[in-house]
């Protein structure tokens, strides 16, 4: 079935077109949505919320743009949204607008695979977690992340390069130690 | 596999995890309760068009019904009058037609007769003359039978027909019943609407009678009340009063002289200086004090709840006694001035009209304290400026020009026991002197006054 033909079906709210494409695009979105949060739980939870909204809201998609991004970008508003309502991360999200200074960023020759970089980006505190995510990843700019945030683009600046250093260092520290296993 | 960091995190992007079986589930059955919202959002309002329409349905049909029959009934007869109307041209047709078809006979028999005659004239005519009679005959048959079909058909339209008037003439009955109800029911109704109309007519009389009392006693009340009020506003007593009187000055003198003066007509005055007296030799001591009493009507006006002026109209007795003594500094030997200390009791009879404002310190109370300040006016109408005593006459030198008017200032305090009686204390001041002479006679006096209101005789 083609792309605008599932969505037609979706938005006539037939239970097997919408079945497949969320099939289509679950785990994708659920990777996203475990980068965002500290649980898994609480991305299935980001999931469940970002796919109820795309159903509802399908009507609005147009069909130039590709509906994967369309999805995605629900998906990460989603997520802020989250963020943003659930205590546990509030506190963390709290984005004071006294821009730190920048760390430089220093590249890096450090070796990593994609899940031991997810399961640290998600060891960073909630504010650096989600700005890495949203620059890194998702490729948005740091105005507009200033904007979804509300906040100014200094303290995103600063917050995205601090955040990566701490990655790094943590990453640093992780292969020492799995060297020093090694190594006895 | 392991990648430069920069790589792994472009490779973020496509990190994939697969969801439980449950978030689908969830989203589902979320979907659902939406779908199933929707549809019951949609369904309440049919069962609401349905409340509204059914009973506007059974009213029209209620009423229509008994139009739809009686219409009916009409529609019946009018049809069948039609039809009676189209079955009577289609039996005079019928008629015309037999009665065509026996001249037709009579003729073709006649002709039949004649060609019998003329048998002989050939068979074939015969046979022929025979088969259209047998053809004719057979038409009317057929007419016959039309016609007795026709007549059944009418006689079962005429049998409607009457079913129809019977029905049409219970419906006629039923209405006159129920036309005859009606007009029973309406006289009833007017019987007791005439008896209500004489019930509210004598109501109405009763109510007029007790509005005219309620008038007439409101009228009653307004002019009791318009009394007290002005009864309340004005209240007149009767004052007693009395007190002690005090001589502001000493040098009041007597003149007297001997009957020789008085028989040598020696009127020119002494003129004793400074009054007669001389203080220097200090011989003259005079009693200043006396004593007065008065009796009179007291008004008083309310002028606000604390404010009151106060007037009246009074007797005044008032005596003091006078000491006099030689004066040997005159300059008329011939004068025999008393030789004595002599006591000279001055008296005088006043009317007095006193104007005070008062100020109550705590209205509508039992026990009312005012303060109160004005003026008096008196008029002196008789004195005993003049005497005889032991062939001495005593007067005053300048005694036609006595004050008969004197205006004195008072001020004081009342006390007011619950509108029965007030009692109050004035000191009062003679701003005008007893005598125009220079040696002036100026009184003072402390007055208590007991006021009781007549309205408390009354009682």
């Amino acid at each position: 079935m083609e792309t605008l033909q599932l969505v037609k079906a979706c938005i006539k709210n037939n239970r097997q077109a919408q079945q497949t494409l969320y099939s289509q695009y679950a785990s994708n979105m659920l990777g996203l949505c475990y980068r965002y949060t500290k649980s898994l739980h609480d991305a299935e939870d980001v999931l469940q919320e970002g796919f109820i909204k795309v159903f509802k809201n399908l009507h609005q998609y147009k069909s130039d743009g590709e509906l994967g991004a369309w999805i995605r970008r629900i998906m990460v508003n989603t997520a802020l949204t989250y963020l943003t309502k659930h205590n546990r991360y509030k506190n963390e999200m709290n984005l004071s607008d006294v821009s730190l200074h920048p760390v430089a960023n220093e590249e890096t020759e450090l070796k990593i695979n994609v899940k031991d970089l997810v399961e640290q980006v998600r060891k960073l505190p909630a504010s650096y977690q989600t700005i890495f995510n949203l620059v890194a990843v998702e490729g948005y700019s740091q105005m507009e992340i200033a904007e979804m945030l509300q906040t100014n683009v200094n303290t995103i600046r600063s917050q995205y390069s601090r955040g990566r250093a701490m990655l790094i260092k943590m990453i640093e520290q992780e292969n020492i130690k799995a060297n020093s296993k090694y190594a006895k | 596999m392991q990648n430069n960091f920069n790589d792994t995190v472009n490779e973020l992007k496509d990190f994939n995890l697969n969801p439980s079986e449950q978030v689908w589930k969830e989203i589902e059955s979320n979907l659902e309760e939406k779908k199933k919202r929707r549809i019951v959002a949609w369904w309440w309002i049919f069962p609401l068009i349905g409340l509204f329409i059914i009973p506007v349905f059974i009213l029209n049909s209620n009423n229509s019904d008994i139009s739809n029959k009686k219409k009916n009934g009409l529609n019946n007869i009018e049809s069948n009058e039609t039809n009676m109307q189209s079955a009577e041209k289609q039996e005079n047709k019928t008629a015309e037609i037999l009665k065509n078809e026996q001249s037709a006979l009579k003729s073709d028999f006649s002709s039949l007769q004649n060609s019998s005659a003329r048998v002989q004239k050939g068979l074939s005519s015969t046979t022929s003359v025979s088969a259209r009679m047998q053809t004719a005959l057979s038409h009317t048959q057929n007419g016959s039978a039309r016609m007795q079909k026709r007549l059944s058909h009418t006689q079962s339209d005429v049998a409607r027909m009457q079913t129809a008037l019977s029905h049409t003439q219970n419906d006629s009955a039923r209405m006159q019943m129920a036309l005859s109800h009606t007009q029973n029911g309406s006289a009833s109704v007017q019987t007791d609407l005439a008896s209500e109309i004489i019930k509210n007519e004598t109501l109405q009389n009763k109510n007029i009678d007790t509005l005219k009392q309620i008038d007439s006693s409101a009228t009653k009340e307004n002019t009791i009340a318009k009394t007290i009020k002005k009864s309340e506003k004005t209240v007149w007593s009767l004052a007693i009063g009395g007190g002690a009187n005090y001589v502001s000055r000493n040098n009041v003198f007597g003149e007297a002289k001997t009957q020789d003066a008085l028989n040598n007509n020696l009127t020119s005055s002494p003129t004793a200086t400074s009054g007669g007296v001389n203080s220097s030799s200090n011989i003259l001591s005079l009693p200043k004090t006396g004593y007065h009493f008065s009796l009179g009507v007291n008004v008083d006006l309310k002028l606000s709840e604390r404010w009151m002026l106060q007037s009246g109209l009074k007797y005044q007795y008032l005596e003091n006694k006078l000491g006099l003594q030689e004066d040997s500094t005159t300059f008329f030997p011939s004068y025999y001035y008393l030789s004595s200390k002599e006591v000279y009791t001055n008296y005088s009879n006043q009317i007095q009209v006193p104007i005070n404002i008062s100020y109550c310190i705590n209205p509508q109370n039992k026990t009312e304290f005012s303060l109160k300040m004005g003026a008096d006016v008196s008029w002196i109408f008789k004195d005993n400026w003049l005497n005889k005593v032991d062939n001495v006459y005593r007067y005053q030198s300048l005694i036609e020009q006595n004050q008969r008017v004197l205006i004195a200032l008072e001020t004081g305090a009342s006390v007011n026991f619950n509108n029965k009686f007030s009692l109050s204390l004035v000191a009062r001041k003679y701003l005008t002197p007893a005598q125009k002479s220079s040696s002036k006679y100026y009184w003072q006096q402390l007055d208590f006054q007991l006021n009781i209101p007549f309205k408390s005789f009354k009682k």
